[in-house]
């Protein structure tokens, strides 16, 4: 070992989660934070994802979650002195059968008790919120006045100068080799030839946590899981809010500068792990568009690209200390990383400086799946059957 | 860019007049005669790093915000979009051939005669143009098709026609064939974006399919390798004021359109400047034959399904600064999002040298183009200010699709395609 140096805290990952955190720590006054990073700023799933941005499903777990999330979306920007261009265009969750429909039943009920500002669409309505959208194909519809987007590369710059501002050494393309533990206690990050010394790991590094979990010795319950995004040559403005189509497992909003970009989830596509495009995403992504808004056919798709999540078997969030190895911490499992970042970060902060675990984040416990306490969630574009 | 027919973004200089045809300019408001987005050149260029979406022009999240980003939006899109039309879903096709040639060229016709010699191999030749000569029985054409990715290691071929109207093609390939060619690359010189700098394969096909010449006054210029196309036009009838090496060039002279070069000590008029050089082969698709990695996706050796035949098999010819020694900050790396010399150098000044991080801070490489040649250029001003040899800067990902194909190509794929379990 050629050099050691050391840390309060060290977060390894440094996307959206990392950065946000590293951000609230600081902002409860800790000093000395280390981000390590082992690709470049923006690389992973913080820089590849639909932005999309709601607090309303169908689980209280979820919503109350959530929803303090976009709480903290809506300050965000003064928080970090930058325009992190959070915009509450609204999200339509769309439900193409009665199934579907009952599960907006049930999401409503919950937007109820959790207090989140949802409205169930008059076919007039629909028509106002998604004039581009083939009506007869819609069945019900959901719209969350405080839903949004909020782009990665505002949000991330947001993140990232805001950082640099309270101090936080960030060092990207330095990945982390090894951990060291002594007295069952998480001890040391190593990175090659250098050894930090840390009194708190947090472990926020996408799919690639449980890889990391396993060098630290612990064991992490999800796993890695690639899907693929497309943008389209951009147009007017055709697409107002941000839309989940949930029996097409497709999601969609228009950006800023116009480009329509979405995705869809295959069900049945088993886990893995690479960005590389493929040929299957495209026709079934272009073909859920089409259906639901004929005119795109005409328009052209400009470029495909992968990325990873990191879902655990219900895929929600795994937030928190873990069990067997103190102070080794954990920001991951995300698949709705960039809508519950905000909020993740600030109860990830509060329960490292304070030892208060928010009742919000507590369901998310790193290990409820070994108490047999799986959160359940209906209305996310998540296919558990596949993740699972 | 203008929409036609009621498809947006369609570039003019690439369509042939029709009778009847309805078209509309874009990117003016309220119309092309008074265009008051017009007033942007009058912004100062400082001012316009990272665009228009990025913070300088963004007001703090307030009331502001969300009635600047509705007109960012609509001034950003351009074009109304397309309203729903009958048959823009054309049902794909996947075949299976035992060779495919990418490009009908001299070399890649030639590698299809030679492939066609044994009798019972299939040979599918794709090319963007078309094919003045027949070839054998046993290849089989498609003319005016653009590939638009290789998936799975180079073994599944996917095209496109350009005509959207046209169903898209997957082949299953045993062994693929590039001979795509080299295309030259603008110099990184004040003015190579204006109207009126074509880059010599257009020039040619312009006058060839045509019989359009560039410009009255066309000055060609290039590297050594520029001699050919100089003759070539001058044979078809264009008007050619001097051919001259790209490394003397100090800019294109112009405001609004080409008037002339700078050129040595001097200053020669033109309406029309055609670059023939520096020649390099389009990396998008033996990257995509070749990339792994998870967290940054990188080339690597062309697999041995995949061969790179004539020009595109040759070392790529450096990316030119003209004249000059240093790249002229007023030049443009992207002139799609705007992107400059000068705001690509302060970037780098501030410890922003990652190519994928540029990218997504400025938007280089995000147009219609995809990144060709704009990383190309974008790699070696990064090179030029790092100190770092060209070649290690390296490019963002070239993605699929390298040719746009439309929502409903794509949905006519579905039948053609399994999803991998």
């Amino acid at each position: 070992m050629s050099a050691t140096e050391s840390a309060n805290i060290v977060i390894v990952g440094g996307g959206i989660q990392g950065l946000l955190l590293a951000f609230n720590l600081a902002d409860r006054g800790q000093k000395d934070i280390v981000v390590l990073d082992a690709g470049y700023w923006q690389g992973g799933a913080s820089g590849r994802n639909g932005t999309l941005v709601r607090g309303g499903f169908s689980s209280t777990e979820w919503t109350r979650f959530f929803e303090h999330s976009v709480d903290q979306w809506r300050g965000l920007s003064r928080r970090l002195g930058h325009n992190v261009m959070y915009t509450r265009r609204g999200y339509a969750i769309v439900a193409e059968s009665e199934r579907s429909s009952a599960v907006l039943d049930t999401a409503l009920q919950t937007h109820r008790e959790c207090g989140v500002s949802s409205e169930r669409l008059s076919r007039p309505r629909m028509a106002q919120v998604l004039p581009a959208a083939d009506q007869t194909r819609i069945v019900d519809m959901i719209h969350l006045a405080d839903g949004g987007t909020a782009p990665h590369h505002a949000a991330m710059k947001g993140a990232l100068t805001a950082c640099r501002k309270k101090g936080v050494d960030l060092r990207y393309g330095t990945e982390v080799t090894d951990f060291e533990r002594q007295n069952g206690r998480i001890s040391a990050v190593v990175c090659g030839d250098t050894r930090i010394d840390a009194d708190l790991v947090v472990i926020a590094a996408g799919a690639h946590s449980a890889d990391l979990a396993t060098k630290a010795g612990v064991v992490l319950d999800a796993q890695p899981f690639r899907i693929e995004a497309m943008a389209s040559e951009p147009v007017r403005p055709m697409i107002g809010p941000a839309v989940a189509l949930i029996d097409r497992l497709t999601y969609v909003h228009q950006t800023a500068r116009g480009e329509i970009v979405g995705g869809s989830e295959l069900a049945g596509e088993s886990a893995k792990r690479n960005i590389i495009s493929t040929e299957y995403v495209m026709p079934r992504y272009a073909r859920h568009m089409v259906d639901m808004f004929p005119g795109i056919a005409r328009m052209r798709i400009l470029r495909q690209w992968g990325g990873m999540l990191h879902p655990a078997p219900d895929g929600g969030p795994l937030l928190g200390a873990h069990p067997d190895l103190e102070s080794l911490w954990f920001s991951a499992g995300w698949t709705y990383g960039i809508a519950g970042a905000p909020g993740a970060a600030d109860l990830l902060a509060k329960a490292i400086v304070t030892g208060e675990i928010d009742e919000r984040m507590r369901p998310f416990a790193v290990d409820r799946f070994r108490r047999g306490k799986p959160v359940m969630e209906a209305s996310a574009v998540i296919d558990n059957a596949s993740v699972g | 860019m203008a929409t036609v027919d009621s498809v947006p973004n369609c570039r003019l200089d690439q369509m042939i007049l029709r009778e009847g045809m309805e078209v509309v300019m874009q990117g003016v408001w309220p119309s092309p005669g008074f265009d008051l987005f017009r007033c942007a050149g009058l912004i100062p260029r400082k001012r316009l790093r990272g665009g228009f979406e990025h913070p300088t022009w963004i007001p703090d999240q307030s009331v502001f915000w969300h009635p600047w980003e509705r007109m960012l939006a609509f001034a950003a899109g351009g074009a109304k979009p397309p309203k729903a039309a009958e048959g823009s879903v054309p049902e794909g096709n996947r075949i299976h051939a035992d060779i495919v040639i990418i490009g009908g060229g001299s070399v890649g016709v030639a590698e299809a005669r030679a492939a066609a010699e044994t009798m019972s191999v299939s040979v599918v030749l794709v090319t963007q143009g078309t094919l003045s000569e027949t070839l054998p029985k046993n290849v089989i054409v498609y003319p005016l098709h653009r590939v638009f990715a290789l998936y799975n290691g180079g073994r599944l071929v996917a095209a496109a026609p350009i005509d959207p109207r046209e169903p898209a093609l997957l082949i299953d390939a045993d062994h693929v064939v590039l001979a795509t060619g080299a295309r030259s690359t603008p110099p990184v010189v004040r003015g190579a974006a204006l109207p009126g700098v074509l880059d010599a394969g257009l020039a040619m096909q312009l006058a060839l399919d045509h019989g359009v010449a560039a410009g009255a006054r066309v000055a060609v210029i290039g590297t050594s390798r520029r001699h050919d196309v100089t003759e070539q036009l001058e044979t078809m009838g264009v008007h050619v004021v001097g051919s001259f090496d790209v490394a003397a060039v100090a800019s294109i002279q112009g405001r609004g359109h080409v008037t002339g070069i700078e050129t040595g000590d001097r200053s020669v008029p033109c309406d029309a400047v055609v670059h023939a050089g520096p020649w390099r082969p389009d990396p998008s698709l033996p990257f995509q034959a070749s990339w792994s990695g998870e967290l940054r996706l990188t080339a690597g050796e062309v697999p041995d399904n995949v061969r790179v035949a004539g020009w595109a098999s040759e070392a790529p010819e450096p990316v030119s600064f003209g004249a000059r020694d240093q790249p002229d900050a007023h030049a443009f790396v992207c002139p799609c999002m705007d992107v400059t010399v000068e705001e690509v150098l302060t970037l780098v000044a501030r410890g922003t040298v990652h190519v994928e991080e540029i990218k997504r801070l400025t938007g280089c490489g995000m147009g219609p183009c995809q990144g060709v040649p704009c990383w190309d250029l974008l790699a070696a001003v990064v090179g030029w200010a790092t100190g770092k040899p060209t070649g290690t800067v390296g490019h963002p990902t070239y993605r699929p699709p390298r040719a746009a194909l439309t929502f409903g190509q794509a949905a006519g794929l579905i039948d053609a395609t399994e999803v991998a379990p």
